[in-house]
């Protein structure tokens, strides 16, 4: 044991003297600096999509939309049993009869009434020879159909068709874009050259051709509304995996060695999803649309089936003294675009950690 | 700026090539029309048939009627319609396109600039009741087909109130407001979402916190910073709200009884008349791509790192 | 207003009545009073847009024909109770045999340019009509010229035809088979001349704006450039009987819609527009309201080409199990009535003016009985017990719901039966037809003439909307025998067609018929002497003038 030299000033005598008095006894453990309990989190781990959850449920817009959604996938799932009649079962004697409620005919919109080109206030069930007892909630149309089955029947339609032509959008669109947008160079040139020439031969053209030559039916409807819908989706992903790759922690993945599709997994396509999100939900109106433009034009979906499209499609033209037919088909599609809208700004919105909560 | 501009030269080039492959592919396409524009309610005999076909040069072998309708456009002749007996197809074009085309242009600048207000609001109130209901009014725009718009417009302003008129184009700037007004329902809804989703990410990133702290405007700093950012994914989507604002357009001229091409185009392809639908084709096409071009070039202006990506330099 | 009153009875006799009375009546006007204070002019809505004013050329459409019957005058026109009086002709002079027509015209007929209307207009224009290479679509109707069949099929060159012009102001017709209801297809769209110098001058561009036309009938049209959705015929003041035409200017708005249509009339925009079904409904009783019983019919053709569809059991069940009434009623409601057999009402009728569906009967009338019964000899025949068909319909209007109601009628009423319904667009329809690629279609049609062979010949072999190929040989042979031996004989022939349809319609139902039409539409009191017509021309503007109530 070697001393070192130390000098002799007061300052350094009271010091001396001080250690002097240090022993053992006066080192305890600090219980809270437990190493264990220093790791230990107070709040309960979440991964990714637990994380999401709690911040969407915050959204009181979000979640009423949700629950709307839900609803309306429920009562078109089960259409057979919540339809009151045969969405098929036609009546002629009994067209065009105005809605009927029930227990609620105390409300004009809901007495089965109707003014006639007199002026006159007429019980129309009455004049069609309609039984007492027999009710129509939504009215019929043109050929004596109940509007509310064909309503509902419709909604699963059209949601299937929605839902199928934004899941095949979705696929092609995000692969190509990403794709595109992340090889770059001629690559990239190349497909967008491509994209280009299809998106410069009218839609149109395209459509009624592969309607004709398919034959109008469910499958191929979708298919052609897919078809000519998902080059939006791949511009759009393709910007934004071009702006993404200049980020710093993609270009420390990809200097850390991880594969090329793992870092589109678990970097670009999540820092993406809002973006993605808010373009499905304007295709899901887009397929929607366009299916009730095809019947406009006569190669929607095939009678006797309907789809809510076809529905407005019909009633559009006589709302003036039929309102019905246009007003709560066009309410329905209203809803359901406005639930999935709310929910997408919510899910957008929980997506992003970097969201102020 | 010379490097800019050889960049600008070789898209329009480009340009150019690509139109040649759509009106290729479009020609092709045809071909498998199903249907013909001579069948009649009453039958034809085969001789009659075949005389028809042969007076319009439907005979030739395909490449022969390719060849020539190439080297007719050139001349600048887009053949005559079959509908309209012997009135050439770039006379329909010329005598329709005026109103839709200005139809559509008024849409997409309506469209544009009131879904951006909406979607800055929306952004910038976010999560409070005034961005629910913007947004609401923008979905509410983009939740039912346009002419269901168009037929409560032309009930409400043009029957019940007679502000404009119910139909036709004769009163000028007043028959178009009623159908712009349908018409830019769509863009609006799509600019005001995108706007908003754009918005958001823009005003929490780290150089907008830098600017709040050095204490410019809000409104300063919407306008220099978060509005350039914002923009750019919305150039992406214009091209395909022109060609949407093509379709819309059909059932609006037909519902205010506006002579314009949209119903004119759609028409065409149910009776087969080839020539004014490859007219039309060509035209939209020109149209869809110049869109796509000025996209581009304004892409490379507005943020210098695209340039670099595109230009692969 | 008594003058109001008679000419109200005037007008409910025009628009009922379509005897086929003396053809060549001359027609007196009773005095009409047209108070000047009052402007001349009407507004009137259509469909569509014109093809082409170039009677040889338009596309059959009815817009075109509409517009080239008020612009152009053939050898008649129209007159009294839709019958036909001497237009640009003076005088006629029929042979023995009814096969010859010797056509004098009148000294004061005028082009709107200065030149007169000579025979060499007229046979100019039908020499075009039939010639294959004069670009031409034409009417099966024109057969009825001796020689065109061969020229429409190039066997014989266009001079050929029957049509001669002896001198300037005469003209020689000669035809195939008698035919009393000649005159009236000469009132046709398709007949109706144009002048051969002018024609010549302009060549291709005729017709394809109001530049390029020159009128001989009670009108002009100014603001037509070939694209417009609007246009004003004006009166021509060349024409022979302009002292006897009222109306200053006709506006023309092409409307796509109906609901704008309506809008339009009720804000006092228009005077005549016309509606579709639950329009109709919407206007039951109102003084705007008018409906004219209209020639064209609803049928579904078969394919007998094929298995199931040649089985005429089986056509038979399928042209009875559907309710006529019901659809007439509910479905179209318009007034259009159910049609049982192939010739509509009041339509045709028979030296005493009995209507030939009347002495005729009702054929295939809705019965679910004896279409069970024709059912299951079906079944049994074709040794099947369910089985699926497929309807093709086109987009026009009610179409969609026609094949619907069809679609849940059938597959109640015979069971077993499953229906598939495939809509296309017209001409895609009409190509799908020609190519026998369907089981059963859904289709209209209006016929060219007033004649009840009209509507009987086009299920002869090559008859004109036979697509479905129906061919029998006794039908042929009865049709043919109508058409060359009754030369003056109204009533004998009508027997023959009659014997015919009940063969190829009641016994083999080479189609089913549903429903005849009505044109329903809205017009303005104060609009008189318009002529609405069963078939032809939509309408008539030559005695049009506008008085108060």
């Amino acid at each position: 044991m070697s001393h070192t030299e130390i000098a002799k000033t007061s300052y350094n005598e009271q010091i001396l003297n001080q250690t002097s008095q240090l022993d053992d006894n006066l080192f305890t453990l600090d219980n809270r600096m437990k190493s264990a309990k220093n790791e230990e989190i107070i709040a309960p781990t979440l991964n990714f999509f637990q994380d999401s959850w709690r911040r969407l449920k915050k959204n009181k817009g979000a979640m009423i939309s949700f629950f709307v959604i839900i609803l309306i996938l429920i009562i078109s799932i089960f259409a057979p049993f919540f339809a009151p009649h045969d969405p098929n079962a036609q009546n002629p004697a009994w067209s065009n009869l105005p809605p009927k409620i029930p227990g609620l005919e105390h409300l004009s919109w809901f007495n089965g009434m109707s003014v006639n080109r007199g002026g006159a206030l007429i019980d129309s069930y009455e004049q069609a020879s309609v039984p007492e007892g027999v009710y129509y909630y939504l009215g019929t149309d043109s050929l004596g159909r109940d509007l509310l089955s064909r309503i509902i029947y419709g909604t699963r339609i059209s949601l299937i068709v929605a839902f199928a032509a934004a899941l095949i959008n979705l696929v092609f669109g995000i692969t190509y874009g990403i794709i595109s947008g992340w090889v770059g160079g001629r690559v990239d040139s190349f497909m967008q050259r491509v994209l280009e020439i299809l998106s410069g031969i009218p839609n149109l053209v395209i459509v009624v051709l592969m309607l004709l030559v398919m034959r109008p039916g469910l499958v191929s409807i979708i298919i052609t509304i897919a078809l000519t819908s998902w080059i939006t989706m791949s511009r759009v992903v393709r910007a934004q995996t071009i702006r993404l790759k200049q980020q710093e922690y993609v270009l420390a993945a990809e200097v850390l060695g991880q594969p090329v599709y793992k870092i589109m997994l678990k970097h670009i396509l999540p820092n993406m999803m809002g973006l993605i999100i808010v373009q499905v939900m304007f295709a899901l109106p887009s397929a929607i649309f366009f299916e009730s433009f095809l019947s406009f034009i006569g190669i929607g979906i095939p009678a006797p089936n309907a789809s809510l499209g076809t529905l407005i499609s019909d009633g559009y033209k006589t709302f003036r003294f039929l309102p019905h037919l246009m007003w709560y088909p066009a309410a329905v599609i209203s809803i359901i675009m406005l639930s999935f809208n709310l929910l997408a700004d919510g899910l957008r919105d929980a997506f992003d950690p970097k969201m102020k909560e | 700026m010379t490097q800019y501009f050889r960049y600008i030269l070789r898209r329009v080039l480009l340009m150019a090539v690509t139109l040649f492959i759509i009106i290729t592919v479009t020609f092709l396409l045809l071909q498998f029309l199903p249907g013909s524009p001579f069948a009649n309610e009453e039958l034809l005999t085969e001789t009659q048939l075949a005389l028809l076909y042969e007076n319009y040069g439907l005979n030739d072998p395909i490449y022969i009627q390719y060849f020539n309708y190439i080297a007719n456009i050139f001349k600048g002749n887009l053949g005559v319609s079959f509908q309209f007996n012997n009135i050439p197809v770039t006379q329909i074009i010329a005598n329709r396109s005026g109103p839709s085309l200005q139809l559509g242009v008024q849409a997409m600048v309506l469209g544009t600039s009131v879904g951006i207000v909406l979607g800055i609001i929306a952004a910038v109130k976010q999560n409070t009741w005034i961005d629910t209901f913007t947004s609401t009014l923008a979905i509410g725009g983009r939740s039912v087909p346009n002419f269901v718009f168009a037929v409560l417009l032309q009930f409400v302003f043009a029957v019940v109130l007679e502000w404009f008129p119910i139909a036709f184009w004769r009163d000028g700037f007043l028959s178009s407001v009623l159908p712009t007004v349908a018409l830019a329902i769509s863009p609006m809804a799509e600019a005001a979402r995108f706007i908003r989703t754009e918005m958001i990410e823009v005003l929490n990133s780290d150089y907008i916190e830098l600017a709040k702290a050095k204490g410019f405007s809000k409104i300063y700093i919407i306008g220099k910073h978060a509005l350039r950012n914002a923009i750019i994914p919305l150039l992406t989507i214009l091209g395909p709200v022109t060609a949407s604002l093509m379709t819309g357009s059909l059932v609006i001229e037909n519902i205010f009884s506006i002579p314009g091409i949209g119903e004119q185009f759609t028409k065409s392809i149910l009776v087969n008349d080839y020539p004014t639908i490859m007219g039309v084709t060509i035209m939209y096409s020109v149209i869809l791509v110049v869109i796509i071009l000025i996209v581009d070039i304004l892409y490379g202006l507005i943020d210098p790192k695209m340039r670099v990506v595109q230009g692969g330099k | 207003m008594k003058l109001n009153r008679k000419f109200n009875a005037l007008i409910v006799s025009l628009l009922t009545s379509s005897t086929l009375a003396a053809p060549l009546s001359t027609y007196a006007q009773d005095e009409v009073v047209i108070d000047p204070s009052i402007e001349q002019s009407v507004s009137l809505a259509t469909g569509g847009e014109i093809s082409s004013l170039d009677s040889g050329r338009y596309a059959g459409d009815v817009p075109s024909s509409d517009a080239i019957s008020q612009l152009f005058e053939g050898l008649y026109r129209i007159g009294e109770g839709n019958d036909v009086e001497l237009g640009q002709a003076k005088s006629v002079d029929v042979s023995e045999d009814g096969l010859t027509y010797t056509f004098t015209l009148k000294d004061t007929i005028f082009w709107s340019n200065g030149d007169p209307v000579t025979a060499h207009d007229f046979e100019f224009s039908y020499k075009r009509l039939v010639d294959p290479n004069a670009g031409t679509q034409t009417l099966q109707a024109v057969e009825i010229l001796k020689n065109a069949l061969q020229i429409k099929n190039g066997e014989l060159d266009s001079e050929e035809l029957g049509v001669t012009a002896l001198d300037d102001k005469t003209l020689e017709i000669v035809l195939e088979y008698p035919a009393d209801y000649f005159p009236k297809l000469l009132s046709h769209a398709r007949f109706l001349p144009i002048s051969k110098n002018y024609y010549e001058e302009v060549q291709d561009q005729y017709g394809t704006s109001a530049d390029y036309i020159v009128s001989n009938g009670p009108f002009s049209i100014e603001g037509w450039n070939g694209l417009d959705l609007e246009w004003t015929y004006v009166k021509n003041d060349s024409y022979w009987d302009a002292e006897n035409v009222y109306l200053d200017q006709a506006y023309v708005s092409v409307i796509k819609e109906v609901g704008t249509g309506v809008d339009l009339f009720e804000a006092g925009q228009l005077d005549y527009v016309t509606l579709s079904s639950e329009f109709v409904t919407q206007y039951e009783g109102s003084e705007f309201l008018n409906t004219v019983p209209k020639a064209t019919i609803g049928f579904l053709g078969f394919n007998t080409t094929r298995e199931a569809t040649g089985n005429a059991a089986l056509r038979r069940a399928i042209s009875q199990a559907f309710d006529k009434e019901l659809y007439a009623q509910s479905v179209i409601q318009d007034g259009s009535i159910p049609l049982n057999g192939q010739v509509p009402r009041e339509f045709a009728f028979d030296e005493a003016g009995e209507d030939y569906r009347d002495i005729a009967g009702d054929l295939l009338v809705y019965d679910v009985e004896t279409a069970q019964a024709d059912w299951n000899t079906a079944k049994e025949e074709l040794g099947f017990d369910t089985i699926e068909l497929e309807l093709l319909v086109s987009d026009v209007e009610l179409s969609g719901r026609t094949a619907e109601f069809l679609q849940a009628q059938l597959q109640e009423n015979l069971p077993g039966l499953s229906i598939t319904i495939r809509s296309v667009p017209l001409k895609n329809r009409l190509e799908i037809q020609r190519d026998l690629q369907f089981d059963i279609y859904y289709g209209t049609w209006t016929p060219g003439y007033q004649d009840a062979s009209v509507f009987v010949e086009q299920y002869t072999t090559t008859g004109g909307i036979n697509f479905g190929e129906y061919s029998n040989e006794e039908y042929d042979q009865l049709v043919t025998s109508a058409k060359y031996d009754f030369a003056n004989d109204l009533d004998g022939r009508l027997a023959v067609l009659i014997e015919a349809e009940q063969l190829g319609i009641g016994q083999d139902a080479a189609a089913a018929p549903i429903y005849q039409a009505t044109n329903a539409f809205l017009l303005s009191p104060e609009v008189k002497g318009l002529r609405v017509l069963p078939f032809g021309r939509s309408f008539d503007l030559r005695e049009v003038y506008i008085a108060n109530e």
